[in-house]
């Protein structure tokens, strides 16, 4: 199925512990024509790419990375003004109240309503 | 007769027109016992709306209830229980509840607990009292039986009210002797058989109703005054006191009372009634001496007769002694009892008190009655201190009873003071408020009476508004403010006029007595002419003061000037003095008898001679004690007289015959002056000795009558004292014949032993302890065989005669089994002398057996609570633990002690306390209690959760007794339940992470698959190793996942021979980390499908070799490094398209999830892997995601 290229030009930064979702994530992105910042499985690896780029239209964050707890780059987007949406395997009871309107997508994700979310 | 005055202090007159609504209130005092003949008086008693009935027992717990019921059941009468606060009404019959005194106000029952013992309660005057003053004047009181005294105040107060007092005559009718009365008996109105009793009472509510009605309109007639006066003149004639005076008020109440009773409509007929019966003045004479005394009355003389006079009245009395005090018009026995409680206070204070007898006189019979029994209401409160009244009074209900020892000393009798002989030799005499009641004539012969019955020095104690300073020479005040005066000796004897002596004695000085028969007039005047020609004399004393002068003597007296004298030498004539003066001198000195002759007296200008006799008197050997001085005329002048001279010789001769004759004569007349003179001596000496004989008879009369009158008073007292003991006998026949009923009817096995061990009483029950008859009486214990196994007794009971200490025991019947409670007690007598010991027995079979099974079942409940794993506890309402169990101090550190009351809540957690105490507050209401909180444990020095449950224990009514409570530890439970949720949402997590690799692989596998049918191999291939990885690691928390354990698990899952020559495997046991183990396996899977597929595995030549080693890289931990290494491969596999996913996991997927370093080269025939994966803790610092 021939991929439909919409998100040419965007920047999207991916932010997986799970190779292969990641995997599976970049190459769906970059199908459609968006540019991928990452994946990366680490928050410092992440707050790096935020900062070392000039321009990002999105993220997708997954919120616990082996352990570690993704809040601090959803911080740093959010000051931004950078969307984003979390992917989790967790209940959405752990996001915290600042993060109220962000996009919470349960594991497993569906990739064309991850995409959908990361268009807008 | 005392108090008439004080009857002023009765209650303001019955408010007649209140009464319209109100029935007769009949209330009946029994003592409980005797339920057959309480129900057939009931029985019989009239039924109707105006007349209530209430029974007042003496014992409600000895009354068979049921059976009463069942008795009056026939007649159609119920028992209504009184209730508290229920109003009383007609035609009920009521019985208050055991346990409950009951009274009446305001026409309501009033109920509260009693305090005493049954049968010390005074219940029957305690409901008689508070009825006759809650209704006045509608009220019957009918005692039944014997109630021990219990109702006789009560009946009084009935009286005084004006109500009607009955009584049930005894059957025998031996006892209907009013005099023989006694107790409420006496006091009672009439005393009928059971028979009559109906109709009186429908006679006297019959009048009661008229009266009501009368009552308004001719109560206050014109002609009252006038029939009230009538009525006082018939008792003046026949009972001798004068009621004219008394207050009209009182008096027509008392008059409206007897002709209630004796059922007279109008004044008129009540006179016509007195006229008839002389016994009914009788009866109103006696009402109307219902006084009412108190306590202390007139605190102040009291006071000074407790502080100056008590202290005198014991001076110089020893143990030997004793303290003699009369008190009359004694009324109800107040002011004795007060001077009684006085004196005994002070004889506490001595060391050796004399004995102490009060005489209580009252000529008031049944005032007597009330005396006797001791029974005071409780408004005595007001006049008696506190002190005394716990010291002096036993509390019976609401009544007060005097101390025996206070009622022993006084002895009551019935006596008139202006009828019956005083008693006598009296230490104080109390009469207070009597003699005010007296005339001026009565008092006169009264005060004498006491200064008679008191001793030297006795103590006369009056009332208020009386004195005795009309006797001042009898009595004299003690201090002038006070009524109490002291006998005064006088040197006369005072006549005592005693009502029964004729008493016609006058004064006289002893030292010259009268003679007593002066019958026979010639004698005397024939005295009286011999003491005319007597000489005249004078008797004098030692000083020469005249006692006595004959009646001759008044010639010789002549008086001088100046101050009269009685000097003999002052008196006499002035010519005497001289010569009497030397003569009485030598009388005197010599102590002889004087004589001068022919003294020269002038009398009216004539000279007369006059002869001194001058007799000492006495009996010569002492001084003498006086004289007596005869005067007489002395012989004739002798110049006075001329004689006349004869001539003739004749004459001569006459004359010597004459003188011869006259010689002869005169010589003979010398002989009978002689003769006569001695017969004078005779008679003088007869004379004196009769004199003296009849002064001795003179004492020796007054000695006798003296005497007489002490017997009479001794008399008296003995007739009182027996009076007293035949009551006290009748009293101890009542209290035998309790005892041996007691001792007959109890089922308590009892044997009094002598002080010598030997029988003297047993009860009946006994017979299963010792086998007596009554055959073994006075026979030693030692001799009869015991029944039960009781060796000691004897040895017990010898030494409680030694020690006085009461000894417990328990004993069995080896036989029957039954078990025994001994208790050996001393036997003291009432004067507390030891007399032997009571050995009682008490049979506690079923006791014992129900202690037993208790004691084990409490023992199993106790091993039950102390041995599960629970803290248990017991609290009281509001948390209040009584006793915790050792779990609770094992697990908190905290004693059982330091946990009661609220102490358990140190052990809580700060936070939890709060909730606590309002679990408690709540539990009240629930009856249970449930709750959660944190408890230290001192072990390890945390709080740990519990359960807390409580269930209230209640008793038969429903109220809670306590609280039983459990506190189970659920600390671990919610720690596992908090780990299950996360393991909850771990799982949740994993399983989403698995399904997301799952969808991952699924879209990796059909990118690169060609067909379904290659897509579906391997994925299923793909699914299976990530199985097995996932059923390793399930199990890692018990095998740790190795390396070694992976690579065969996938080498065997292509079929790779490891133990062929085809595959060379080793190296170091390496514990993979769970979160490598799932990606490492998918890439060693790879491998081991390619290898299966195209590599090492298919070719005969092909050699896979599969080593491994750990290498250390400094601080940061160490490195697993896996070589893969496949040699002798078909040149054509190295395209092949299978290796396309496993190259990516390994040389992209282990970087980015295992931060491994990998290397996958394919050259020629061979395939050489690497991967290095750090085994440190770095990239999982949280392990297991």
């Amino acid at each position: 199925m021939p991929a439909v290229r919409d998100m040419v030009g965007r920047r999207i930064l991916v932010v997986e512990d799970e190779f292969l979702l990641a995997y599976a994530l970049v190459d769906m992105l970059e199908d459609r024509g968006a540019e991928v910042l990452g994946p990366t499985m680490s928050v410092d690896q992440a707050l790096g790419l935020i900062e070392g780029t000039t321009r990002l239209d999105g993220a997708l964050l997954d919120i616990n990375l082996h352990g570690e707890i993704s809040f601090a780059v959803a911080d740093a987007l959010a000051e931004r003004g950078i969307p984003f949406t979390f992917a989790t395997g967790y209940d959405e009871s752990v996001i915290p109240a600042r993060f109220a309107d962000v996009p919470c997508h349960q594991k497993p994700l569906d990739p064309h309503r991850v995409l959908a979310d990361l268009i807008r | 007769m005392n108090d008439e005055a004080s009857t002023t202090a009765v209650a303001a007159e019955p408010r007649l027109e209140d009464r319209a609504a109100t029935p007769v209130i009949l209330a009946v005092g029994a003592s409980g016992a005797e339920t057959e003949a309480l129900a057939r008086l009931l029985a019989m008693l009239p039924n109707g709306p105006d007349l209530s009935i209430v029974v007042v027992l003496r014992d409600r717990e000895a009354l068979d209830e049921h059976r009463l019921q069942e008795l009056l059941a026939p007649h159609s009468r119920t028992l209504v229980t009184a209730a508290e606060g229920a109003p009383i009404q007609g035609g009920r019959l009521y019985l208050p509840p055991p346990g409950m005194l009951a009274t009446l106000e305001e026409g309501r029952f009033r109920l509260r607990p009693t305090e005493q013992q049954p049968g010390e309660r005074g219940t029957i005057d305690t409901f008689f009292v508070s009825m006759a003053q809650d209704q006045d004047g509608n009220t019957i009181g009918l005692v039944l039986g014997e109630t021990d005294g219990d109702g006789t105040l009560g009946m009084s107060t009935i009286k005084e009210a004006g109500g009607l007092t009955l009584a049930i005559a005894p059957t025998n009718g031996a006892a209907q002797e009013h005099g023989e009365a006694v107790g409420t008996r006496a006091l009672a109105d009439y005393a009928l058989p059971m028979e009559q009793i109906p109709d009186r009472i429908a006679l006297y509510m019959r009048h009661f109703a008229r009266l009501r009605e009368a009552a308004a309109s001719d109560a206050r007639s014109a002609g009252e005054l006038e029939r009230l006066a009538h009525v006082a003149t018939i008792l003046r004639n026949h009972t001798g006191h004068d009621f004219h005076g008394y207050k009209r008020a009182t008096f027509l109440r008392r008059v409206q009372r007897r002709m209630q009773v004796v059922q007279a409509d109008t004044l008129d007929a009540y006179i016509q009634t007195l006229q008839a019966h002389a016994e009914e003045s009788r009866n109103l004479f006696n009402d109307l001496l219902i006084g009412v005394t108190q306590f202390f009355r007139d605190p102040r003389e009291f006071e000074f007769v407790q502080t100056h006079v008590v202290p005198r009245l014991f001076e110089g009395k020893g143990r030997s002694d004793s303290l003699r005090i009369w008190v009359l018009g004694c009324s109800t026995g107040e002011e004795a009892y007060s001077l009684a409680i006085l004196l005994r206070e002070y004889a506490a204070t001595l060391t050796a008190a004399p004995t102490i007898q009060i005489f209580a006189s009252d000529i008031d019979s049944r005032a007597l009655a009330v005396a006797r029994v001791g029974r005071y209401p409780q408004s005595i409160v007001d006049d008696v201190s506190p002190e005394r009244l716990a010291r002096w009074f036993t509390r019976e209900g609401d009544t007060y009873c005097v101390a025996k020892e206070l009622r022993e000393m006084c002895v009551f009798s019935q006596h008139s003071v202006v009828k019956d002989p005083p008693f006598s030799r009296l230490d104080m005499v109390s009469c207070r408020n009597l003699l005010i009641y007296l005339d001026a004539e009565l008092q006169s012969r009264v005060v004498p009476v006491f200064h008679f019955a008191l001793k030297p020095g006795g103590y006369l104690f009056l009332g208020n508004s009386e004195n005795v300073s009309r006797y001042a020479r009898l009595f004299v005040p003690l201090e002038r403010n006070f009524r109490v005066f002291q006998k005064i000796e006088t040197s006369e004897r005072v006549r005592a006029e005693f009502p029964f002596a004729p008493s016609t004695r006058s004064n006289g000085s002893p030292e010259l007595p009268r003679p007593r028969t002066p019958n026979q007039g010639l004698v005397r005047l024939g005295e009286r002419v011999a003491e005319r020609h007597a000489p005249a004399y004078a008797i004098i004393d030692r000083h020469f003061d005249v006692v006595h002068f004959s009646a001759q003597a008044g010639r010789f007296i002549h008086p001088g000037g100046g101050t009269p004298s009685l000097n003999l030498l002052n008196l006499v004539h002035r010519d005497l003095r001289l010569d009497l003066r030397g003569a009485l001198n030598r009388a005197a000195s010599e102590n002889r008898v004087v004589r001068v002759d022919g003294l020269q007296m002038e009398v009216c200008g004539d000279p007369v001679t006059v002869d001194l006799v001058i007799e000492p008197a006495g009996d010569g050997m002492q001084a003498p004690a006086g004289y007596v001085v005869l005067f007489k005329d002395g012989t004739a002048m002798p110049g006075g007289e001329a004689l006349v001279a004869g001539s003739t010789a004749s004459r001569d001769e006459h004359v010597r015959s004459l003188d011869a004759e006259l010689r002869t004569t005169r010589e003979r007349l010398q002989s009978m002056i002689e003769e006569l003179e001695s017969t004078n001596e005779e008679l003088k000496s007869s004379n004196e000795e009769y004199q003296s004989l009849n002064e001795e008879l003179q004492s020796a009369n007054e000695e006798l009558e003296t005497s007489k009158e002490e017997l009479q008073s001794v008399n008296e007292e003995v007739t009182t004292v027996n009076g007293e003991l035949a009551h006290r006998v009748q009293e101890l026949a009542h209290a035998n014949s309790d005892l041996k009923n007691l001792l007959e009817s109890t089922q308590i096995a009892t044997v009094f032993l002598d002080n010598e061990l030997r029988v003297t009483n047993f009860t009946p029950a006994v017979a299963d302890i010792f086998p007596l008859v009554e055959s073994d009486l006075h026979r030693p214990i030692a001799d009869m065989k015991s029944r039960v196994h009781y060796e000691e007794l004897q040895d017990d009971a010898r030494r409680v005669l030694r020690t006085l200490a009461v000894i417990d025991r328990e004993v069995g019947n080896p036989q029957t089994g039954a078990r025994y409670m001994v208790r050996i007690l001393p036997y003291r007598s009432i004067d507390n002398f030891i007399g032997g010991v009571v050995v009682t027995f008490t049979d506690v079979t079923p006791r014992v057996r129900a202690e037993r099974a208790l004691r084990e079942s409490e023992q199993r409940l106790r091993t039950l609570m102390e041995g599960i794993p629970q803290l248990v506890w017991r609290a009281q309402s509001g948390g209040h633990w009584t006793w915790s169990s050792p779990q609770w101090t094992t697990y908190t550190g905290q004693g059982e002690a330091e946990s009661r009351g609220l102490g358990w809540l140190k052990a809580i957690h700060p936070d939890d306390r709060e909730a606590c105490m309002q679990a408690w507050a709540a539990s009240s209401s629930s009856g249970t209690m449930d709750m959660e909180q944190r408890i230290h444990s001192a072990a390890d020095n945390t709080y740990r959760w519990f359960h807390t449950r409580s269930t209230a224990l209640r008793d038969e009514r429903g109220e809670i007794v306590e609280w039983l409570g459990t506190s189970t530890e659920i600390d671990s439970l919610r720690r596992m339940q908090d780990e299950q949720g996360v393991l909850v949402a771990e799982l949740q997590h994993r399983t989403r992470n698995l399904i997301t690799v799952v969808q991952a692989i699924a879209s990796q596998t059909l990118q690169r698959s060609t067909s379904l049918e290659e897509f579906r191999d391997a994925f299923n291939d793909r699914l299976g190793a990530l199985s097995r990885a996932q059923s390793l690691l399930c199990r890692s928390d018990k095998a740790p996942v190795t390396l070694e354990a992976l690579l065969r698990m996938e080498l065997s899952a292509v079929g790779a021979d490891l133990g062929g020559e085809k595959v060379s495997f080793g190296g170091p046991d390496v514990v993979l980390r769970k979160s490598a183990v799932q990606t490492l396996s998918l890439a060693l899977h790879e491998l081991a499908t390619n290898a299966r597929k195209y590599g090492a595995l298919t070719t005969p030549a092909g050699h896979l070799r599969v080593t491994w080693e750990v290498v250390p890289d400094g601080d940061e931990g160490s490195h697993v490094v896996l070589d893969w290494r496949e040699d002798g491969l078909q040149p054509s596999t190295t395209g092949s398209t299978g290796g396309g996913y496993g190259r990516m996991l390994i040389e992209r997927a282990l970087p980015y999830n295992l931060d491994a370093r990998t290397t996958y080269e394919l050259v020629d025939t061979a395939l050489r892997c690497t991967i290095a994966l750090p085994l440190g803790a770095k990239l999982a610092p949280h392990g297991e995601t």
